[in-house]
This record gives structure tokens, C-alpha cells and sequence, in this order.
């Protein structure tokens, strides 16, 4: 639960209270509109008309809900908006396909994180680009989880659906920048499939 | 299960988004299934490289101002509708506070008219020429 600014009389400060949690999120925002957008300028667009949409229903925030995660829908929704505005829509056919291999039994650690040195600029440039690429409810589950590190249950109440559909999404998604790495950048892409 | 369903399940399975159960069969799978052991690792890899992509870049030192500028504009244009939506309100219920006094003294005025009219007045007398006895009913109206 946040700490609310009042005003003299005890009542609820809304603009003071909304400039405080946008001084602490925008960064956070902006970052996920960047990877939502792959453009540091529409990016800044997206930032400020969630910010915008925000103050105009925050009467209606339930501050039991995290504003990170409130901020995150409203995103979510202006991204959509924004690019029906620019009749940006990108759709890729999926890929099913699995590949041989030999591995041995493994179960999956949860803990591993990699390190960040390991992606150099053009490639990071690359894997940008297999995200604009992708469907958009599959980039934002995408960056949700993986970028953003949220549960299953967190991105489904972000984007107003069910756990299922969202391990549906993140699957695809996942396919789908699989795809388009082997395809763009398949020897940056193999050092990682080396690396386990 | 199915190679294809197993292969459906596994990024839940790579994040423990899934019950023990289910985990605990595709694991089993996964033991006996190379083909599904691989595409594991390929999804597993797609992960790291998303986890391991550097930090976004810095926003313009200008969008923290530009945000609270546009709020201020936000805000601007709310007293503007507030105005908008207040001046023909409080107008409105100028004109309906005066308007049912008037009429309140016309409905008077209409009800004495009406019941002056149902009264009913009468002369009585004699007619001059004849001398016979006359009643002449009249009323308010009449008058």
C-alpha cells in the first residue's frame, strides 16, 4: 500500500500523488515502451500518452494493485492504439518446428541468470528487431516475463486474460524470436544454444 | 504425451509455471526424448538472450519535464471542461429556482380565477317595463 500525499484538510491530493509515482516509474515505463516500440523516439511518445491516460482515470487506480503493473496495462494499451494509429500491425506465421539434438536428461534451473556482457550491440540491435517483429501480444508477454521478470499470473492481469493465454503468448513469442535469430543472426544465436 | 504437446508446454515448463504434476510427467518425457530435450535448450536459449539483452537506453533528460508539462495541460483542460460543463449548470438552476416561484403566484391566481368562475352571482329584481319578477343568473366570468 502507498503513503498518500494529503492536502491540509486531510483529503487526497491527487496531482501530488501522481507526480510522486511518475517521478519514480517513467524510467521503468520508458524501458518497457522501448522494447515494446524498438524506437527510443515512439518510445518517449508512448511514455508520455500512457502517463497522460493514466492521470485522466487515476481515480480509478487501486493502489492494492502495484502502480508499476497499473502503468504496464496502460502501456500496453497505448502501444496497441499506436500502432493501429500507424497501421503498424506485423503479424509472423509461427514456428512449430522442433530440432534434433543430443542432450542429456536436464531439469530446468529457475535461478540462472546469464550475464549481460555476454550480447554485444549489433546483436542486441538484432534481437530488437525479432521483437518489433512479433506479434504485439506476444512481445508484450514476452518482455513481461522475460525482461521484466514478472510471473505468469502478473502479465495475465496486465493484459486482462488468463494465465493460459499467456503461457500461450510467451510460447509463441519465444518460437517466433527463435525463428527469426536462426534466421538473422544464427552464429551470435548459437553461442548461446552452445553455452548449455 | 505427445512430442507436440510436450512441446507446447515447455516455456511454462522452463519458467515452473505449471503444477508439480505436469511438471513431473514432462520431465519424464523430456528424460526419454531427445527431440524434446533440444527444443528444451532452444527455448532455454531464446531466454537467455532476453535476459541477458543490456539495459534500454536513457530517455531524454527532457521527458520528465515533458510528462509533467502534459499534466499540466491535462489538468488545464479539466478546468476548461469544468467551466465549460458549470456555467450553463449553475444558470440552469438560477432560471429553475426563479421559475417555479412565478409560476407557484400564476397557479394561484388561476385557481381564484377558476373558483370565482364556478361561483355562481345573481340578480334579482323587477323588469322595468313589465314589472314582472326577474333572477338573472350571472358569475364571474359574466361580470
Amino acid at each position: 500500500m502507498l503513503s498518500w500525499v494529503k492536502n491540509r484538510n486531510g483529503t487526497f491530493d491527487r496531482s501530488a500523488n501522481f507526480e510522486r509515482l511518475m517521478k519514480d516509474s517513467y524510467r521503468q515505463a520508458y524501458s518497457v515502451s522501448y522494447r515494446l516500440t524498438g524506437d527510443s523516439a515512439d518510445a518517449e511518445d508512448l511514455v508520455q500518452e500512457a502517463f497522460v491516460r493514466a492521470f485522466r482515470f487515476f481515480h480509478r487506480y487501486d493502489d492494492k494493485l502495484p502502480f508499476s503493473s497499473w502503468m504496464y496495462r496502460i502501456i500496453a494499451n497505448a502501444h496497441i492504439d499506436q500502432i493501429r494509429r500507424k497501421g503498424k500491425i506485423k503479424t509472423s506465421s509461427l514456428d512449430h518446428s522442433g530440432s534434433d539434438g543430443l542432450q542429456a536428461f536436464e531439469v530446468p534451473d529457475h535461478t540462472y541468470v546469464p550475464g549481460a556482457e555476454m550480447i554485444n550491440g549489433s546483436f542486441s540491435e538484432t534481437v530488437q528487431s525479432g521483437l518489433n517483429q512479433m506479434n504485439s501480444e506476444f512481445r508484450l508477454a514476452v518482455v513481461l516475463a522475460d525482461i521484466e521478470g514478472l510471473s505468469y499470473e502478473e502479465v495475465a492481469e496486465i493484459m486482462e486474460t488468463s494465465v493460459g493465454t499467456v503461457r500461450s503468448r510467451i510460447h509463441r513469442g519465444r518460437v517466433q524470436l527463435r525463428t527469426y535469430l536462426l534466421k538473422n543472426a544464427p552464429e551470435s544465436y548459437a553461442r548461446y544454444v552452445n553455452v548449455l | 504425451m505427445s512430442c507436440n504437446t510436450v512441446h507446447k508446454k515447455l516455456s511454462a515448463y522452463l519458467d515452473g509455471e505449471m503444477s508439480g504434476t505436469e511438471m513431473q510427467s514432462i520431465r519424464s518425457h523430456i528424460h526419454n526424448c531427445r527431440t524434446c530435450q533440444t527444443e528444451l535448450d532452444s527455448l532455454k536459449s531464446v531466454q537467455m538472450v532476453l535476459r541477458g539483452l543490456p539495459a534500454s537506453p536513457e530517455p531524454s533528460l527532457s521527458l520528465q519535464t515533458t510528462i509533467a508539462q502534459n499534466l499540466v495541460a491535462e489538468k488545464r483542460s479539466y478546468l476548461r471542461l469544468g467551466l465549460l460543463i458549470a456555467v450553463p449548470t449553475i444558470a440552469l438552476a438560477v432560471f429553475i429556482y426563479h421559475r417555479p416561484t412565478s409560476n407557484r403566484v400564476q397557479d394561484r391566481d388561476l385557481v381564484i380565477h377558476r373558483q370565482l368562475a364556478k361561483d355562481q352571482i345573481f340578480d334579482a329584481g323587477t323588469d322595468s317595463t313589465s314589472g314582472a319578477s326577474l333572477v338573472h343568473y350571472t358569475n364571474y366570468e359574466g361580470h
